[in-house]
């Protein structure tokens, strides 16, 4: 499992407070209790602290969209990795 | 233009006839673009107001977005999006001739119509794209397909609201795709001949029985059950025909739309009911206001105003958005209520019942049926002030006063 996939897991365990959560790609909204509206927002403000980016309202209503899964959140971090790598 | 106006006919035939044709291949695009400003000025009854206002909202719109893309600033794009988006609510709100806002001081300067639907769903499209724009999503605006996204004869009116990505990609297949098939014409007109039929045959059955007079003229239990349940019925009768009319157009002319509703009279609780009522209206609202809202409380450590903040401000927005009387606003006031109450009450459940105990208790059919009947009367009585003025409420308090 990569970094970031270990780091999200906690944040997935943290937030929907169930410490046996596997950290899958295919995860999604109907995969994991408590991944509603109200979970989806306490999972970004998760994420966001534990990697120290800000996602924008477009990247967050996109995780949200039917067939979007964990991979995306893993791809989107990714994404900011190398451009904070490219800028730095 | 109704749906069965005989121009709403010959505008689908002629579509079909065209895209039929193999020598139309690649201009696929713009037939449907010049069918849909036919459609329009058919619609509007070549009202120069009206068509005017829409061109001016569509142009000054296009220009804002295409200026922002040409900005590589992301600070700069969001000065754009705020200069275009405040004057453009400012406007919207005098079109939309909010009474509790302006009273009586501002004409009407466009169709009433233009405005109830029409425009109110134009605004979602161009704040999706304008928001996208500024978060750096869409990276190209071709002028065809903007257009065609915008003012599409078969979303225009009324949704259901398509994402613009999704449309761009079902819109780059039409040119190379397969022409009209019978198959495919005679499936998609199916779903529009279920959806007339909910309209026109059930629809108009609600809606006869959804009038204040007959429970007035003969108050009882059975005319009052009558007056609170007919009116949310019809609406939902005839908005989900209404979408399933749109989805088969939609189907025929090559565009896969978005369902607007899934059996929301088994929903358990204004969450459960807004994932299954007019589904696109409220994943917009969710994804452009709930969320941004709710996350700006959160990033600021303010976690238990977070939820019911947001839920009301975007409830009361969404409220604002269906009609011009203040009863709208209390309507969505009360499904923000709602909505907070429902968090609340399932986070209490899951820290006295344990992950396992909510599971029990949200399969259990008992509690299913319980809470669905009680969701049920809550959403029955919160129509009220959407449909009623405060004088009609009046009359309707005291005559129940009497039974």
């Amino acid at each position: 499992m990569t970094d970031i996939r270990a780091r999200l897991q906690q944040v997935f365990r943290e937030v929907f407070d169930d410490p046996e959560l596997e950290f899958r790609d295919d995860l999604d909204a109907n995969s994991v209790e408590g991944w509603d509206s109200l979970g989806h927002i306490h999972l970004i403000v998760a994420t966001e602290r534990a990697f120290g980016i800000r996602l924008t309202t477009s990247e967050i209503a996109r995780l949200k969209q039917n067939g979007e899964t964990a991979g995306t959140l893993v791809r989107l971090i990714e994404r900011r990795a190398s451009a904070g790598a490219a800028k730095g | 233009m109704s749906l069965l106006h005989p121009a709403m006919f010959l505008l689908l035939s002629a579509a079909l006839i065209l895209l039929s044709l193999e020598r139309v291949g690649r201009w696929r695009g713009q037939v449907l673009l010049s069918l849909s400003l036919a459609f329009l000025a058919l619609e509007y009854e070549f009202d120069m107001a009206s068509l005017g206002a829409l061109a001016a909202m569509v142009g000054v719109h296009y220009l804002t977005v295409r200026c922002m893309l040409r900005t590589a600033s992301p600070s700069a794009r969001g000065w754009l999006f705020w200069l275009w988006f405040a004057p453009c609510l400012g406007v919207f709100a005098v079109l939309k001739h909010y009474q509790w806002l302006t009273g009586d001081r501002v004409a009407r300067i466009v169709s009433p119509e233009l405005v109830t639907v029409g425009l109110s769903f134009l605004l979602f499209r161009q704040i999706h794209i304008a928001v996208s724009a500024m978060h750096g999503s869409v990276s190209a605006l071709p002028f065809v397909e903007y257009l065609t996204y915008n003012l599409a004869f078969w979303t225009f009116l009324a949704g259901p609201i398509q994402r613009f990505d999704d449309f761009r990609e079902q819109f780059g297949r039409l040119a190379g795709s397969a022409s009209v098939t019978s198959r495919t014409v005679i499936g998609s007109l199916n779903r529009a001949l279920l959806g007339m039929l909910k309209m026109f045959v059930l629809g108009r059955l609600l809606q006869r029985a959804s009038g204040l007079e007959p429970f007035l003229a003969d108050p009882g239990y059975g005319s009052l059950a009558r007056l609170l349940a007919a009116y949310p019925l019809y609406l939902y009768v005839n908005f989900s025909g209404y979408c399933d009319v749109m989805i088969g157009l939609a189907r025929a002319v090559g565009f896969k739309l978005p369902e607007n509703f899934s059996s929301p009279l088994l929903a358990r609780n204004p969450v459960d009911y807004w994932n299954r009522f007019h589904i696109t209206l409220s994943e917009f609202f969710r994804d452009y206001v709930y969320y941004p809202l709710q996350l700006a409380f959160e990033r600021r450590g303010f976690r238990a105003a977070a939820l019911p903040a947001a839920a009301l401000s975007s409830f009361a927005l969404m409220g604002a958005w269906h009609g011009n009387r203040a009863g709208f606003v209390v309507f969505g006031l009360v499904h923000g209520m709602g909505v907070a109450a429902a968090f609340g009450w399932r986070s209490i459940l899951r820290a006295r019942l344990g992950k396992d105990g909510l599971r029990r208790y949200m399969d259990s059919l008992g509690i299913r049926i319980a809470a669905t009947a009680c969701f049920q009367l809550f959403w029955v009585l919160s129509f009220l002030p959407y449909q009623f003025d405060g004088e009609q409420l009046g009359r309707i308090f005291a005559t129940v006063r009497t039974l």
